[in-house]
């Protein structure tokens, strides 16, 4: 057990020390260079050398790391949280339909115009209407993926039920876009493709304040999250009160990825890739190490992607979606082989 | 309720007029009905009955994994409905028959599980709940495991975990649903050698659903019989001269000795419904 502790405390402080060095790297890399000096007297609240780096950096690049940070823990967080909720390996947000849930809240939004009047197209302008439509998309299918599997036990069938309730999402965001006009759905498929890098520090506050409720909701979690490794009776058994346990794991998990899927577009696979990216360096199911370790990964991850993304030192860059996919899609793959291995 | 003979102190667990079943939308599925169990304390009482009849139902019912459909469930006079999961989880310790998901907890760490009830919201466990869990984990004898990944265990060495975890848990009242369904004969007769220790040395009330009828019936203090018809309870001498035992499988293969005070099984050969060989 004591050197258990000893090697996740030493995986911590690596784990601790990339982060650092992702975020300088990932504020370093972009379009236009700026020599690392100049970023770091940026970032120690000095004046660099020229004006315009300042503002690129305080309000670009700092903003959009820490919203990487952001999304990436909180992606990890939330499908850590399903895994365990649904004693499913392959269940996440993306996978359980969740983040399609939260399109199709963003979809009523901006596309919903056409079909539902002037209201819609009003709030479809404030930001936090988006993160409120998201959020409640999010927690619409979650509610329904629960009921269904209160009936049905077999975990198989709660991932085709998630796939399911994802491709009834994409069918209803079809029928809007078609009904919507060409500037409304730009503006939804841009958000599709996933973006880092367009929150103000205002609605970063917002996030973060967000991101940090739902944390802070989980703490009084991860005591019933360990027993419930071991199902629902079994947990019940050793005191866990059910019912507000998966009230508190369903509100959370909405709300993060309600709330990330609202700023940064549905994005894939983090949160299905994280958590077991963890559990492999980890090698533990406790979530006491878990959760900080998933978010740490997570936002490592989600730097690494947006730093690959904005393909340094050229104008263009890639939609984060695209590289979450490339990155996590190969992960899962190689996943499930080698859980075959584990289970004959 | 006071007039009963016995002390109703040294009863753990209780019913009255017990109702279980299934409820579902075709309607509900009574499985037995007007039960009045009494679960004494450190007894080791044994529920016997064949495949189907409801034992596992029972268990459910009496541990509140499972609705009951009516009457009252009394755990030390306090009504079982009235007492929440985290109080409830320092009285009762439960090993049920289903599969566990898979993850990557060791032997003690599944086992230390069973030390939540106690510990503090970060589940950090303190010296005495590290000797607990050592000592459930000897009691089983799966030292050798401890530090292993419960998904390496085979069902058997799984099962003693399960067992191990209950014992941490170090509750007056322990219910197994077919414990040693996955155990050889050896392990089999350890396991009822320790739980019937456990129940006369500690005290602890111990109610085991099981197959094993004649380990049941060498080891019980008490035997509950459940039948479609009835439920009877009893001990072993009782139930032998109400005749209830010799009635407990229908069935012609296997039958009640009375001399031996087991059930032995028929080889001949039956009509298995089968056309015969020619």
């Amino acid at each position: 057990m004591r050197t258990d502790q000893k090697t996740h405390t030493r995986s911590f402080a690596i784990l601790g020390l990339l982060l650092l060095l992702t975020a300088f790297a990932n504020i370093h890399l972009g379009s236009i260079h700026i020599p690392s000096g100049d970023i770091a007297s940026i970032l120690t609240g000095h004046p660099s050398a020229d004006k315009s780096w300042d503002y690129i950096v305080l309000n670009y690049r700092i903003p959009k790391a820490i919203t990487a940070i952001l999304v990436g823990s909180g992606l990890g967080i939330s499908g850590l949280l399903m895994q365990t909720l649904f004693r499913n390996p392959l269940a996440g947000p993306f996978v359980l339909g969740i983040s399609s849930g939260a399109s199709l809240g963003v979809a009523f939004l901006l596309l919903g115009a056409s079909l539902f009047g002037g209201v819609f197209a009003g709030l479809a302008q404030q930001s936090w209407s988006i993160a409120l439509a998201a959020s409640l998309g999010s927690f619409f299918v979650l509610g329904a993926v629960l009921l269904v599997v209160k009936k049905i036990r077999n975990t198989l069938s709660i991932l085709i039920v998630g796939l399911m309730f994802g491709s009834i999402s994409a069918a209803v965001i079809n029928v809007l876009s078609y009904f919507s006009n060409a500037e409304q759905l730009q503006q939804f498929v841009f958000w599709s493709l996933g973006s880092l890098g367009n929150l103000s520090w205002k609605e970063l506050a917002l996030f973060t304040g967000i991101v940090a409720f739902s944390t802070v909701l989980l703490l009084r979690s991860i005591k019933p999250l360990d027993s419930l490794l071991l199902g629902e009776n079994y947990a019940q058994s050793m005191g866990v009160a059910l019912k507000k346990t998966r009230r508190i794991l369903v509100i959370s998990t909405g709300l993060l990825t309600g709330v990330i899927t609202a700023f940064a577009g549905p994005i894939a696979f983090v949160g299905l890739a994280v958590p077991h990216l963890t559990k492999l360096i980890f090698n533990t199911s406790s979530h006491k190490i878990l959760l900080p370790a998933v978010a740490l990964n997570g936002a490592l991850l989600l730097l690494v992607c947006d730093a690959i993304a904005q393909l340094p030192n050229s104008e263009l860059t890639l939609p984060i979606n695209a590289i979450t996919s490339l990155f996590g899609a190969p992960i899962v793959i190689w996943l499930l082989v080698r859980k075959q291995k584990i289970n004959v | 309720m006071s007039d009963v003979k016995k002390p109703t102190t040294t009863s753990i667990l209780r019913s009255e007029q017990l109702a279980i079943g299934y409820c579902s939308k075709k309607g509900t599925h009574y499985v037995a009905e007007n039960l009045n169990l009494r679960l004494e304390r450190g007894q080791l009482v044994c529920l016997l009955g064949k495949n189907g009849v409801g034992k596992s139902t029972l268990l459910r019912t009496l541990s509140k994994t499972q609705h009951k459909l009516g009457g009252t469930i009394f755990l030390e006079d306090r009504e079982l409905s009235e007492i929440d999961s985290s109080q409830l989880a320092q009285k009762m310790s439960l090993v049920l028959t289903e599969k566990i998901p898979e993850s990557q907890l060791t032997v003690f760490e599944l086992v230390a599980l069973g030390r939540q009830p106690y510990t503090n919201w970060l589940g950090k466990l303190s010296s005495e709940d590290h000797q607990k869990v050592d000592t459930a984990i000897k009691q089983v004898k799966l030292e050798a495991l401890s530090h292993r990944n419960y998904f390496e265990l085979s069902d058997g060495q799984l099962q003693k975990v399960m067992i191990a975890r209950a014992l941490a848990q170090d509750t007056d009242l322990i219910l197994l649903d077919e414990p040693t369904a996955h155990l050889d004969l050896h392990h089999t007769i350890e396991v009822f050698q320790l739980l019937k220790d456990l129940a006369t040395k500690t005290n602890k009330t111990i109610l085991i659903s099981t197959h094993e009828v004649n380990l049941a019936l060498a080891l019980a203090d008490d035997l509950w019989l459940m039948r479609p018809d009835k439920f009877v309870s009893g001990s072993t001498a009782n139930l032998i001269e109400s005749q209830d035992l010799q009635n407990l499988f229908p069935t012609e293969q296997l039958t009640f000795n009375e001399k031996l005070k087991q059930f032995v099984f028929r080889t001949q050969s039956t009509n298995t419904g089968l056309p015969s060989k020619k």
